[in-house]
């Protein structure tokens, strides 16, 4: 079948009568959503390779020792920030830029200027991500970068979010769609996430540990008012879109909203379980944290019949594995935190590999897998041409999944070990910690997996942007010979 | 859903719950804790760090040492922190009066350091740990920090505060490294990390028997 053959059947199951002009929409964002998916996974190739260094750091100690800017206690929070707001945050902005231009059928506001914000926000993240690495780290848990590259991090996302929701409030026809609630959530609640984190926790620090409680919910923010409800915003347009049918159960959807956006923004001090805040706040947490399951099974719901009805194309087709293993990460690892925010649970499992592993698992396995499958289905789009390389979508897909149980499986078990044997006074702390080594051993050999996958989804992204772009620039060099050649002989 | 002012106006009411109550509300609750004076001995805890146990905390922020090392003991009905030896009392906002930024850390890679001063005593400070952990517990991951320290040719007798440094680590003979003024401030910052203080809000637990 033809490349714009694929293309134009599947954007007619996605249309209503009379089908609006994709491509005219389309070419309204291609600047800055390209741009945002680009930079995106760039910034999850070095977050990844950050992490893929930190783990080796666990494993040689003493490679390397002699430069600080390589220590293990630099690495993590550089590997952090690149990951959360170089790549999900970029590629969520990007994949919801162009969705909020399908679904609201309206052209992109200002894209000149959104992409203008992108080049700034790669600009503020470069010098935070540096500025941890040589030293100037701020020390607050979620927000190492610098307040200076925040306040800019800041200023870039206004170009976004403004022209964003005026890209959403131009919506024409019929009711919102469920993904477009999600993007709005999103885009109006992360600069205030920001901003009060910003003030509050870096720039005018409360004292003793109130730092940490605006830091607990800013992180529950962040992670269940900014990435999940943009990755949910793509769940809920492609698995339809991509499968032909309806989500079951769609009227739920609504209730899944409201109850994320509750329940999110009180979820996050449930991290700081046993530490030293006052009780109420953490019992806040735990609550919220237990009744995320609300939005998770009708996530579960909504998606699942429809993914379950279409299996066979679940394995073939190149966008909708990534989303179903996502769908399922986010079912499990829900089910987890929930599980694990009880307080005789907490006591084994807070603070050990367990934890981490379910943080991985939800930050790689739902949210990455969401937007990289997501980004499989919109460039072709964009460029009005197919992927150049089927296979190494395949190679991307294998390499991450087995990367990620590689990084994920030891140390979700080896955590329970580790949780049980601290609270156990007669295991000498030193030999716990010991034991832990092989669950690094499997965490960078996962990670190099991982980083080779990301590598084959740039070099099929670098390849179609050539072939695309080719064209033009024969013309231009032929151009420029002509023009040249003519001068030579005017001479 | 098709009324985009009202989709608009819950989005900010339910962020404003949580907004309210768990940044407004926990700065009113906390806002003015201050130190506590003790009745019997007058003295009063927490108190602010001296100049250079100050700057080792910058350097302890500074090098990450939280990715592996918490600073919180919990409460002995949530973990096993107490019975370990890791401080005779669950640790309390008041406790972190001074600390800025918090180092309570999410990872317990290492062991817990929110005491480690009392631990340490009135033992030699770990400067050989600082430099190479390796050099006391062998197959330890904990960071090595070489450059606390400076490489220098001994001039004389060799200086007090020299490393010993056990076999398999030595310098070449004539040489001996010394620690620079940041590893005497990280040291005395590791020192200051205690809170063996009884609290109105939390009597210390006396753990003898598993010392
Ligand atoms: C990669 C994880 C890691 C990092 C980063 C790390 N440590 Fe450690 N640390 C450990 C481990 C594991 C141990 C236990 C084994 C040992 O004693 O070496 C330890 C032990 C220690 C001890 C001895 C604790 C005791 O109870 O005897 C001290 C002191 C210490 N580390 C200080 C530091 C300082 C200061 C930093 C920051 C410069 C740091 N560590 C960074 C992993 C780490």
């Amino acid at each position: 079948m033809s490349q714009t053959g694929t293309i134009a059947k599947k954007d007619a199951l996605a249309a209503h009568p009379p089908a609006p002009p994709w491509a005219e929409l389309d070419a309204s964002c291609q600047l800055p959503v390209l741009y945002f998916l680009l930079s995106g996974l760039a910034w999850l190739l070095v977050g990844t390779l950050l992490q893929f260094e930190a783990g080796i750091r666990l494993l040689c100690p003493d490679w390397c020792a002699v430069c600080p800017a390589m220590t293990y206690g630099r690495l993590v929070p550089a590997a952090e920030n690149a990951l959360v707001y170089g790549f999900a945050s970029q590629m969520g902005l990007g994949i919801g830029l162009w969705l909020l231009v399908r679904l609201g059928r309206t052209p992109l506001v200002a894209s000149g200027l959104i992409a203008a914000g992108n080049v700034l926000w790669n600009l503020a993240l470069t010098v935070g991500i540096l500025a941890i690495l040589l030293g100037d780290g701020t020390g607050h848990a979620g927000l190492e970068m610098p307040a200076y590259s925040q306040w800019m991090l800041l200023a870039a996302y206004m170009f976004v979010g403004i022209w964003g929701v005026q890209t959403w409030a131009h919506h024409t026809s019929g009711p919102y769609y469920a993904s477009q609630w999600f993007l709005l959530g999103a885009m109006f609640w992360f600069p205030w996430l920001l901003t009060t984190a910003q003030l509050v926790v870096v720039t005018f620090p409360g004292r003793g540990v109130l730092p940490a409680i605006t830091g607990a919910w800013f992180a529950g923010g962040i992670q269940h008012l900014w990435l999940t409800p943009l990755a949910l915003a793509a769940i809920y347009y492609f698995i339809p879109v991509i499968t032909g049918r309806p989500l079951r159960n769609y009227h739920l959807a609504v209730v899944a909203f409201w109850s994320l956006a509750l329940f999110g923004g009180w979820s996050g001090p449930a991290r700081l379980i046993g530490g030293p805040v006052p009780a109420w706040i953490v019992s806040a947490g735990i609550v919220a944290t237990v009744l995320l399951l609300i939005p998770v099974t009708i996530v579960a719901l909504n998606t699942g019949p429809v993914l379950g009805s279409r299996l066979g194309q679940v394995c073939e087709n190149q966008v909708l594995r990534f989303l179903a293993v996502a769908v399922f990460c986010f079912v499990l690892v829900s089910l987890g935190n929930a599980l694990n925010a009880l307080r005789f649970r907490a006591a084994v499992t807070h603070l050990s590999l367990n934890e981490w592993a379910r943080g991985f698992a939800y930050f790689h396995g739902f949210v990455a897998l969401t937007f990289l499958g997501a980004a499989y289905h919109v460039v072709p789009r964009l460029m009005r041409r197919d992927w150049p390389a089927p296979r190494l979508v395949s190679v991307h897909f294998w390499f991450t999944i087995v990367g990620l149980a590689l990084v994920v499986i030891p140390a979700a078990v080896d955590g329970l070990r580790q949780g049980n044997e601290l609270n156990d006074a007669a295991v000498p702390a030193v030999k716990i910690f010991d034991q832990l080594r092989s669950v690094f051993g499997w965490r960078v050999l996962g990670l190099a997996l991982m980083s080779a996958g990301n590598l084959a989804f740039l070099t099929n992204f670098g390849w179609l942007l050539i072939r695309c772009w080719t064209p033009g620039i024969r013309s231009a060099v032929a151009l420029f010979i002509d023009q040249s050649g003519k001068s030579v002989t005017a001479r | 859903m098709n009324r985009g002012p009202l989709i608009f106006f819950g989005i900010l009411l339910t962020f404003a719950t949580a907004w309210c109550g768990l940044v407004l509300v926990p700065h009113q609750q906390l806002g003015d804790l201050a130190p506590n004076v003790s009745e019997e001995t007058g003295q009063s805890f927490p108190q602010a760090r001296p100049g250079d146990a100050a700057q080792g905390a910058r350097l302890y922020v500074s090098l990450g040492c939280v990715a592996c090392h918490t600073q919180q003991v919990r409460p002995e009905d949530g973990g096993g922190d107490i019975a370990r030896g890791w401080g005779s009392r669950r640790s309390v906002a008041r406790d972190y009066l001074y600390d800025r930024p918090l180092q309570l850390g999410s990872q317990r890679l290492a062991p817990d350091l929110a005491n480690y001063g009392e631990r340490l005593g009135t033992n030699p400070p770990p400067y050989l740990h600082l430099y190479n952990p390796r050099a006391i517990t062998a197959g330890s991951y904990c960071a090595a920090n070489p450059f606390f320290f400076t490489l220098r040719a001994v001039t004389g007798a060799p200086a007090v505060d020299a490393l010993r440094l056990p076999k398999g680590f030595e310098v070449a003979s004539g040489w001996e490294l010394v620690p620079t003024a940041e590893a005497d401030q990280l040291m005395a910052y590791l020192r200051s990390l205690r809170f063996s203080v009884a609290l109105p809000e939390a009597a210390l637990k006396l753990v003898e028997e598993n010392k």
